[in-house]
C-alpha cells in the first residue's frame, strides 16, 4: 500500500475505533492542539514517558498550561507516551515495555495521548510487532496493542468507554 | 429399562422446566439482541478478511499442525518461561491446577486475588476453592463481576450478563455497596472502575486466561476490551496464567492469524480495544513473580480421539452460539454445563465427563448452523452425535423409541392403525404424552402409504426407471401426496422412475447416538439400491442420511434432490406448467447446510410461471424437527 493511502486508512480504522487524532495541520499549531484536548477533557494532572518522541516540546507545553506533573500514576488525568508502531487496517498502536513504569501510563490515566513517528506505521500491525520480538537477546517482557479507548458493553449492550483502561485515546502522529 | 423408565418418569418436569426457560421474555430478548448485534457485525467485518472458506482452511491446518506438536510446544514454552524466571506446570487435572494456584495464592500473602474472565478457571472451579482458603476472589471484567455479585452463572461466552437489565445491575451493586445505585450503565460502569481500582492496586495476586501461547519464543496473548486483563497482569506482585493446554501454535505469525479472526468472527469487531503480549521476562522489580498453569485435564487423552481432538481447534469465539437457534431460545444458562452451545457438549466431554456432556448434547438440534461461521473448521454436530454415541448410560428413551420407529413392519402397522382411529389432526394425546400435544398438533398418517400407491401406478421395484426414487419413512406414511406429485410431475417431463425396497434412512438413529443401528440401516439400504441409476429424494434428511454412507467407503450412484433433477431435466427450458401462488421457501437444514444445496430449489421456484416467492426472515431458521427432537423438547421445538 502506498505510503500516503497507507496513513489515510489507519486515521480510517484509528477514528472508527474510536481514537482521536490530534493532528498539527494548518493553522493549528501542536500547542493549539494539545491545549484543545486539555480544556476539553478537563485535564489537571499529567506524566510524560521521557521516550516519546518530542518530549521536551509536549512537556513544555502542559506545564505552560499549568498542569501539574504527578507521579501517582492511579489518579492521574493524563499519561504521554510513545506509540512504537502501528497497524493501518486495523487502526491498532503498538507499545513496547522493557523495566520501568511506563506502561503504567497507557492503562491507568483516564486519557492517553500516544505518540508516534509516522515512519513507523505498517500495514497489518504484527509488522509493527514481530522485529521487536525476533531481535537480539531477551525480548522485551511485555507488548499492548490498543485499539481504541477501554469500552464495554456488557451492560444491556450500551456502549460505554473507560471501564479500567482510559476514556480517551488520542494519537499524535509526527515526522 | 430401568433407565428408560426413570428418563420417562422425568420428562414432565424437565418439559416444564424448559417451558418456563423458553417463556423468559428478559432472557430471550437480550439474547434476541446481541446474537443479532454481533452476527451483523460479524457479516460486515467480515468482508475485510477475504474469502472465508480459505481463512478458514488456513486456520484449520495451522492449528492441527500445533496439536500435533504439541508436546513437543509445549517443553520449549517451559523452557523458554523456566529460563526468563517464570515457572512452569502442566495441571494433570482441576483438583491438581486448583491446589497448586491455591498454594501461590497464599505464597502471595494477602487475601485478594483479581481476576480476568477465564472460562478454564471456571472449569476447574477455582473461585469456591480459593474462597475456602480464606482468600477474596474479584472478578473485574464487569460482566463477569455483574455476575459473581449476583450469584450466578454467565449466559452468553461474551456478555455474561446480557440476561440483566441495566435496573437489575443497580440493584446488584446498590446491594454489594450498601448504598443506592443508578440504574445507567454508564454511571454504573464508572463506579466500578473506581471500586476495582482499588481492588487492583491492593491485590497481591493477579490472575488471567490466555487466548493464545505462541511457542517459537514462547509468548503469551492475551486480548480484552476492558484493559481489566492488562491490570490484572501488571498491578499485583505475582501473576499467574491459567490456560489449556490446547491454546499452543507453533509461531508468533500464527497467533496473529487467530487474532485477525477471533475478534471479528466473536462480535464484529476488527481488533479489541487490547491485545497484551508477554514473554515471560517479565522480572522487572524485585519481587515481581510470573507463573504458568496449563491445564490438561483431559486435553491429552482427546487428542487421541479423531472426534475430541477437533473440538481442541476451538478459540471460543463465540460464532456458533450467536448464529444457534436453541441457545437463541433457551440461552448458556441452560445450554451449557461450563461450556455453552453444541461445542460445549464435546468440551463438557473432555473436561467433565459424558453424564454432564450428555445433558447438554441432548439440546443440540444438529441444524448445522454453526457450521458456516465456525473460523477453525469444527464439524460441531458430528461432535455432538460422538458425545451421544459414547454416552450410553443417558438417553435411553429416545434411543429404545428410535429403535421401534426404525423396524419398518412395526411402523407400517402403527401408521396404518393410527390413520383408522386418529383424527385428521391430533391436538390432544393421552396421559403424559400430551405434554407434546400442548405445544404442537400431530398430523395423522395417510392411507394409501406411497409405495403400494406407486405400485399400482405402474412403477416397479429397481427396475424399469432412469431414476431410482427413495421415498422416506415421511413421505411414505405421512406425506404421501408429495410422492404421488413428485411421481406425476417427472412422468409428466419424460423421466421414467422406478422404486426400491426401503428401511429408515438411519439418519434419527444417528441423532440419538445409535450408530450401531445406523450402520445396520445403512447396510440394509445400500442392498437395495439399484446400481448404476440416480437416486431421487424428496426428503433432505434421507438425502443427507444416505450421504453419509459414504463415510463408510461405500460407493453410491448420484445423489438428487427433486430440485435438482427437475433442474437438470428442464435445462435452460421453462417449466411445464404454472402456478398463480405466493410462495415462501424454507431451506431444510439437511438440503442446505449439510448438503450444500442452496439455490436450486429457490431457481426452479422462480421458473415456474406465476409464482412469486416471498423471502421469510427465518427461512433458513432450523424447523425444530430433528428426529424426535420435536417430541422431547416441544417447548424449545416450536
Amino acid at each position: 500500500m502506498r505510503e500516503d493511502r497507507l496513513f489515510l486508512r489507519f486515521v480510517e480504522e484509528f477514528e472508527g475505533a474510536g481514537g482521536i487524532l490530534l493532528y498539527p495541520r494548518g493553522e493549528v499549531t501542536l500547542e493549539e492542539a494539545i491545549a484543545l484536548m486539555v480544556e476539553g477533557e478537563g485535564i489537571k494532572s499529567y506524566a510524560i514517558s521521557q521516550k516519546t518522541p518530542r518530549v521536551k516540546a509536549i512537556d513544555s507545553v502542559l506545564k505552560d498550561l499549568g498542569l501539574e506533573k504527578s507521579r501517582d500514576y492511579p489518579g492521574l488525568d493524563l499519561g504521554v507516551t510513545r506509540a512504537h508502531g502501528a497497524g493501518a487496517l486495523t487502526g491498532t498502536l503498538v507499545f513496547v515495555f522493557g523495566e520501568g513504569r511506563d506502561h503504567l501510563l497507557t492503562s491507568l490515566p483516564r486519557v492517553h495521548l500516544a505518540v508516534l513517528r509516522r515512519e513507523d506505521l505498517c500495514e497489518h500491525v504484527s509488522q509493527a510487532v514481530i522485529p521487536h520480538l525476533q531481535g537480539e537477546g531477551n525480548p522485551p517482557p511485555y507488548i499492548s496493542l490498543v485499539t481504541g479507548p477501554s469500552r464495554t458493553g456488557d451492560i444491556e449492550l450500551t456502549h460505554v468507554t473507560g471501564v479500567h483502561g482510559p476514556e480517551k485515546l488520542y494519537l499524535m502522529v509526527v515526522s | 429399562m430401568r433407565g428408560v423408565l426413570k428418563e420417562l418418569r422425568e420428562y414432565p418436569s424437565r418439559w416444564r422446566r424448559l417451558q418456563e426457560v423458553v417463556r423468559n421474555p428478559i432472557m430471550r430478548e437480550a439474547l434476541e439482541r446481541a446474537m443479532t448485534r454481533f452476527a451483523q457485525g460479524r457479516a460486515q467485518a467480515l468482508e475485510g478478511l477475504g474469502d472465508f472458506q480459505e481463512l478458514v482452511e488456513l486456520c484449520r491446518d495451522m492449528k492441527d499442525r500445533a496439536l500435533d506438536r504439541s508436546r513437543e510446544l509445549w517443553d520449549r514454552v517451559q523452557n523458554g518461561v523456566v529460563a526468563r524466571g517464570g515457572t512452569f506446570y502442566l495441571a494433570p487435572d482441576a483438583q491438581a491446577a486448583r491446589e497448586y494456584i491455591g498454594r501461590l495464592a497464599r505464597e502471595a500473602g494477602g487475601n485478594l486475588v483479581v481476576k480476568g474472565k477465564s472460562i478454564t478457571s471456571e472449569e476447574i472451579e477455582l473461585n469456591p476453592y480459593l474462597e475456602s482458603l480464606g482468600l477474596e476472589v474479584v472478578e473485574t471484567d464487569l460482566g463477569e463481576r455483574i455476575i459473581q455479585l449476583a450469584g450466578e452463572k454467565p449466559s452468553h461466552i461474551i456478555v455474561p450478563a446480557i440476561h440483566k437489565t441495566k435496573e437489575e445491575v443497580a440493584r446488584v451493586f446498590s446491594q454489594a455497596w450498601g448504598r443506592e445505585v443508578p440504574d445507567d450503565p454508564y454511571v454504573i460502569t464508572k463506579e466500578v472502575r473506581k471500586d476495582l481500582r482499588q481492588k487492583f492496586l491492593s491485590a497481591n495476586m493477579g490472575m488471567t486466561g490466555i487466548n493464545v501461547v505462541s511457542a517459537d519464543l514462547p509468548a503469551f496473548f492475551l486480548m480484552t476490551n476492558e484493559g481489566n486483563g492488562r491490570l490484572c497482569s501488571t498491578l499485583p506482585p505475582v501473576y499467574v496464567i491459567l490456560t489449556g493446554w490446547e491454546k499452543i501454535v507453533e509461531s508468533v505469525e500464527d497467533a496473529f492469524t487467530i487474532f485477525d479472526v477471533l475478534p471479528v468472527n466473536s462480535v464484529g469487531l476488527k481488533y479489541s480495544s487490547y491485545l497484551s503480549i508477554f514473554t515471560g521476562s517479565f522480572l522487572w522489580k524485585k519481587g515481581r513473580q510470573f507463573h504458568v498453569v496449563i491445564l490438561d485435564n483431559g486435553r491429552r487423552k482427546a487428542l487421541d480421539d479423531p472426534f475430541f481432538k477437533e473440538a481442541l481447534r476451538c478459540i471460543r469465539c463465540g460464532a456458533c452460539m450467536n448464529v444457534c437457534p436453541v441457545y437463541k431460545t433457551v440461552g448458556g444458562h441452560t445450554f451449557a454445563h461450563i461450556y455453552m452451545g453444541g461445542i460445549g457438549a464435546a468440551w463438557t466431554a473432555i473436561t467433565n465427563g459424558l453424564e454432564e456432556a450428555r445433558e447438554v448434547a441432548s439440546l443440540c438440534t444438529g441444524c448445522g448452523t454453526c457450521l458456516e461461521v465456525c473460523p477453525m473448521g469444527i464439524p460441531i454436530p458430528s461432535l455432538v452425535e460422538h458425545v451421544k454415541e459414547l454416552a450410553k448410560e443417558k438417553g435411553q428413551a429416545e434411543r429404545m423409541a428410535i429403535r421401534l420407529v426404525a423396524k419398518r413392519k412395526l411402523l407400517e402397522s402403527a401408521t396404518g392403525l393410527a390413520s383408522l382411529v386418529a383424527p385428521e389432526r391430533i391436538a390432544r394425546l393421552p396421559g403424559p404424552a400430551g405434554l407434546i400435544t400442548q405445544e404442537r398438533v400431530l398430523e395423522r398418517p395417510q392411507q394409501p402409504p406411497f409405495h403400494p400407491w406407486a405400485l399400482s401406478r405402474g412403477l416397479e421395484m429397481g427396475k424399469g426407471g432412469e431414476v431410482t426414487l427413495f421415498a422416506g419413512c415421511m413421505v411414505e406414511f405421512f406425506y404421501p401426496n408429495i410422492g404421488r406429485d413428485a411421481v406425476e410431475l417427472l412422468t409428466r417431463m419424460g423421466v421414467p422412475l422406478q422404486i426400491m425396497k426401503e428401511e429408515c434412512c438411519g439418519l434419527p438413529a444417528r441423532t440419538v447416538g445409535e450408530m450401531g443401528l445406523w450402520e445396520e440401516l445403512a447396510a440394509k439400504n445400500l442392498s437395495y439400491v439399484p446400481p448404476g441409476k440416480p437416486l431421487l429424494f424428496l426428503c433432505a434428511t434421507c438425502m443427507s442420511g444416505m450421504h453419509g454412507y459414504r463415510e463408510s467407503g461405500k460407493e453410491l450412484p448420484p445423489l438428487y434432490d427433486l430440485s435438482q433433477l427437475v433442474l437438470e431435466k428442464l435445462g435452460g427450458g421453462s417449466f411445464p406448467g404454472s402456478c398463480k401462488a405466493k410462495v415462501a421457501y424454507h431451506s431444510p437444514c439437511h438440503l442446505e447446510r449439510h448438503l450444500g444445496v442452496k439455490e436450486e430449489p429457490l431457481e426452479l421456484l422462480s421458473r415456474i410461471r406465476g409464482v412469486k416467492i416471498i423471502e421469510g426472515e427465518e427461512a433458513h431458521l432450523c424447523c425444530g424437527g430433528a428426529g424426535l427432537y420435536a417430541f422431547k423438547y416441544p417447548p424449545v421445538s416450536v
